[in-house]
């Protein structure tokens, strides 16, 4: 890709001279994509969308900008279209944005590991590999009547200086890989999938399942799902999988302590040092991959130029902190946490997640079914939402009765939902396993972001939809 | 830029030459057949956060997208590097990754059937709305911040936004495609919470997609009285009661349940690759008492259009008429599968491959005892459920839904009593669409775009956490 961008964006900072916190952000993405459904490739592009976006702190407003050009001389013109947009409407904010306090910013040069490995490696594997799947888990039922698989790559470079001192050159690559397949008996359709999404390399990607055993468990999950039954609705106690406790901790809690949410009155407001949930978990997001490598969501430095370290939100059941950047950190008088994260370019940062988890416990799975009389366990993740009162919902793919103490038999997915705090404080058993699982998801906020979630089997109590 | 007005021929305004030029070096890479799509602009926003303003934004971009066929193997890049080099590298890789391809027959590039100039947007961008400046543009997010306030001392607005956008769209085409178009909108979008004392309610938001600055004023009233009335509306809610029954369905929440996976079923591309539960329905009655039309060439909606992406002309297209199912959806790939021609459906921008979508959807009643309006309908309902939107997931093969119903009410005796939470609906869209459910005569448009009814849906199992 590109040279290290800091030098251009220097000079144009230089140039400028202006007392004005500057913000530049210089970001190329550029990713690589196969999809093929039913023999047929839909897809197979390489993708370049790259530019630099300029933030203007002037008069106490944020003017932005932007450029796709990473010229001295375009860069100089976006700061002064920023500077002149946040000053033509400063008489229309109130209350005067502060410069924020000076804080540890990012100097150097910050490479995720596979980056080079993923960016010499050429399409032809990439685009094999996809038409393999697609027909080995089509061809692997006669009642498979649809199959679909896809690989795309991100390779994402930044070049992060500002006024106050941040001088980073970031590059993160991460690869996705997911499988489907449609099963049908009669005018019944059911659909199994398997994802899997990294930050690194090929290895990392399939570290823990093979592409094959991927493909084959999609197929398997929609014959499976043909012959299943609906769950029970109703408040009923659960355990959820690593992957659901994955998108609990972030559709449930981690969007209610970003701290732009928390502003809007989010159920968090107020909170911190309160107990929130059961002194069992403790959950952290992260930059970094814990507990096991390969977190879909890693991040060195944030799109302010903070250093992304981690942050331990719940502790032992109790609320430590929201998740920042810097102006929400300087209002809250925290440090900033390395949150702030935008899509793309010409996107502004917003506060967003990274990794976010609940922490290994010192259950055993297996005991901990053996002491439910009547539940579920519940896996594969689908959607979520999440609510400023705490409300959350999201589906899965697959349940599975509990039955006197045994796990009985497959049931179709569910959406589940619950108020935060409350389920979190119905858990009653944390395992000592953990696994990144959401490495193939996104969160959109206004505008996509990478994020990955995970943690360990937990056992708790939430709203069950159900259907007769 | 800052303090100009929105103006698409700022990066865009050599797109055209930048096409040409691409789709030549595509020729010379080794393309047999190519396609340039591009679309650039530019756009002023403003956003208000909990009141004051937060920032604004001027961007001014283009992207071109470019397909390559080498016998019928496909190849794509995209960028927004407008220069000769980044062009050469786009052509190139296209036209490499298309060698490494699998062919299929059915890969083709439009054809260019003659699309009536009079239907191109660009000859009627409003004027006023395409000088917009920022002052302008900051005050109307200050305004509909301010207004939705207003409504309520309780209300707290996360965000108001405006943005103001001027674009222009190109298509060009070995096989003689050369198709301009521009276009300029202003959309806005309110996200609100109201809180009394230690009670949050939840969110809910609303956004509007409009043409003519005229109607500006009056869009961002009704938006923000829409969300102030639920916002405040979901305060004091109590959990939800179980049943299987009748249930109220908004706009919104029949387009999550009902129309996404309809609209999903008649896509061509859904039945030719084994996913449609309407595969072998054409022709029967999926819905009765239901009309489904496409109308791209109604310029009320945001997803008018005179071409799709692939530069065949769009049209008025007839989906379920009177209950049965008339016709698939269909963009140029899927046409060559079916023997058949496009219905003008390819969807999507310049950063990917043609897709298959509706642009305009309107929905309406053909049944004659059909309730006039919400409220008629809310009194057919009588005692039960009224989802306003539903945060759900949906399985668009088997049709079936289920969620959390979100600024959802309980009705008694025809008339909203409380706000509901901790309840969760199902049911199979294609299964409750074809024993019939009642919608009503007056439709709206919630996001400026589809026309909506609201609608009453039996035989939906509702789990309630009390």
């Amino acid at each position: 890709m590109s040279s290290d961008p800091r030098p251009i964006l220097l000079e144009a900072l230089a140039r400028d001279g202006s007392d004005d916190l500057v913000e530049l952000r210089y970001h190329a993405k550029r990713s690589r994509s196969v999809a093929v459904e039913k023999g047929r490739v839909d897809q197979a592009k390489v993708a370049e969308h790259s530019g630099v976006g300029v933030r203007v702190l002037a008069d106490g407003t944020h003017g932005f900008a932007t450029t796709d050009r990473l010229e001295v001389t375009a860069v100089l013109r976006a700061i002064q279209t920023a500077r002149a947009a946040a000053r033509a409407s400063a008489a229309a904010r109130r209350s005067k944005l502060p410069r924020p306090p000076a804080t540890q910013l990012a100097d150097g040069i910050f490479e995720t590991e596979g980056y080079a490995e993923l960016e010499s490696a050429d399409l032809e594997g990439r685009i094999r590999l996809v038409l393999d799947m697609e027909e080995r888990a089509r061809l692997s039922s006669a009642r498979i009547v649809s199959a679909s698989s896809a690989y795309t790559e991100i390779f994402e470079e930044k070049g992060i200086v500002t006024s106050d001192g941040a001088r980073a050159w970031t590059k993160v690559a991460r690869p996705e890989f997911r499988v489907g397949a449609v099963a049908q008996e009669g005018a019944e359709l059911q659909r199994g999938a398997r994802s899997v999404g990294v930050t690194g390399a090929w290895d990392c990607l399939f570290g823990r399942a093979s592409s094959e055993e991927l493909g084959d468990q999609a197929a398997g999950m929609a014959v499976d799902l043909l012959s299943a039954g609906y769950a029970e609705g109703g408040k009923r106690k659960v355990i959820l999988s690593p992957a659901i406790v994955g998108l609990l901790t972030h559709e449930a809690i981690g969007h209610t302590v970003e701290a732009d949410f928390v502003e809007a009155g989010s159920c968090a407001r107020d909170r911190i040092g309160t107990r929130v949930a059961s002194e069992l978990v403790t959950l952290r997001d992260s930059g970094t991959s814990d507990h096991e490598s390969g977190a879909g969501g890693v991040l060195q430095v944030d799109d302010e130029g903070v250093p992304a370290g981690q942050t331990t939100i719940i502790e032992d059941g109790v609320l430590e902190s929201y998740l920042h950047d810097r102006h929400t950190a300087a209002r809250f008088d925290v440090q900033p946490t390395g949150n702030a994260r935008a899509w793309e370019y010409d996107d502004e940062p917003l506060i967003r997640m990274r990794n976010t988890y609940i922490a290994p416990g010192e259950s055993d799975l297996d005991e901990m079914i053996a002491g439910i009389d009547d539940g579920l366990i519940l896996d594969g993740p689908r959607n979520g939402q999440a609510d400023a009162n705490g409300e959350f919902m999201f589906g899965t793919l697959q349940a599975w009765s509990i039955e006197d103490g045994k796990r009985g038999p497959l049931r179709r997915g569910v959406n589940i939902s619950g108020m935060a705090f409350e389920v979190l404080s119905t858990v009653d058993a944390v395992s000592k396993d953990f696994r990144w699982d959401l490495g193939s998801g996104y969160c959109g906020k206004g505008q996509p972001a990478k994020v990955d979630a995970g943690g360990p089997w937990v056992s708790c109590e939430v709203l069950v939809g159900g259907r007769s | 830029m800052s303090g100009a007005p929105t103006d698409a021929t700022g990066a865009a305004a050599d797109l055209h030459d930048r096409a040409e030029e691409l789709l030549d070096r595509a020729r010379a890479a080794g393309a047999t057949e190519a396609e340039v799509y591009g679309t650039g602009g530019t756009s002023l926003s403003a956003k208000m956060e909990k009141g004051d303003l937060g920032q604004v934004q001027a961007d001014e971009g283009a992207t071109l997208g470019l397909r390559v066929l080498i016998d019928g193997r496909l190849g794509f890049t995209s960028t927004n590097q407008l220069d000769a080099g980044a062009l050469e590298r786009a052509a190139v890789d296209a036209v490499a990754i298309a060698r490494l391809s699998p062919p299929d027959d059915a890969n083709a590039l439009g054809t260019g059937a003659a699309i009536d100039a009079g239907r191109l947007l660009g000859p009627r961008v409003d004027p006023l709305l395409a000088k917009l400046d920022v002052a302008e543009v900051v005050e109307r997010a200050r305004s509909l911040s301010a207004e939705t306030s207003a409504h309520d001392g309780r209300i707290s607005v996360d965000k108001a936004t405006v943005s103001s956008v001027a674009s222009r769209t190109v298509l060009r085409t070995t096989t003689g495609i050369a198709v301009d178009d521009e276009d300029a909108a202003l959309t806005m979008s309110v996200m609100a919470l109201a809180k009394d004392g230690e009670d949050t309610g939840g969110f809910d938001y609303g956004g509007h997609v409009l043409r003519d600055l005229a109607d500006a004023d009056a869009a961002a009233a009704r938006l923000s009285a829409r969300v102030a009335r639920a916002v405040v509306g979901n305060l004091a809610a109590r959990p939800g009661e179980s049943y299987e029954g009748p249930v109220a369905f908004a706009p919104e929440a029949f387009t999550t349940a009902f129309l996404g996976p309809l609209l999903g079923a008649v896509s061509a591309l859904a039945v030719q690759r084994g996913r449609s539960a309407l595969a072998e329905k054409c022709g029967e009655d999926v819905a009765p008492g239901i009309t489904v039309l496409d109308d791209p060439t109604d310029r009320a909606s945001a997803g008018a259009r005179p071409f799709d992406r692939e530069g065949t002309p769009t049209d008025r297209l007839s989906i379920v008429q009177d209950g049965v199912l008339r016709s698939f959806l269909h963009n140029g790939y899927t046409a060559a599968v079916a023997g058949s021609v496009s219905t003008g459906h390819a969807a999507g921008g310049p950063r990917g491959v043609p897709g298959l979508g509706a642009h305009a959807i309107q929905v309406e009643t053909t049944a004659a005892d059909s309730p006039a309006d919400e409220a008629a309908l809310l009194r057919a309902l009588g005692r039960g459920l009224y989802v306003q939107r539903l945060s759900g997931s949906v399985d668009p093969a088997s049709g079936d839904f289920s969620g959390a119903a979100k600024s959802a009410r309980w009705i008694e005796g025809g008339e909203i009593r409380h706000s509901v939470q901790e309840v969760m609906v199902a049911g199979n869209a294609f299964d409750l669409l074809a024993r019939g459910i009642t919608i009503t005569r007056e439709r709206t448009r919630p996001t400026g775009n589809a026309l909506l009814p609201w609608a009453l849906v039996p035989g939906i199992s509702v789990t309630g956490g009390s």
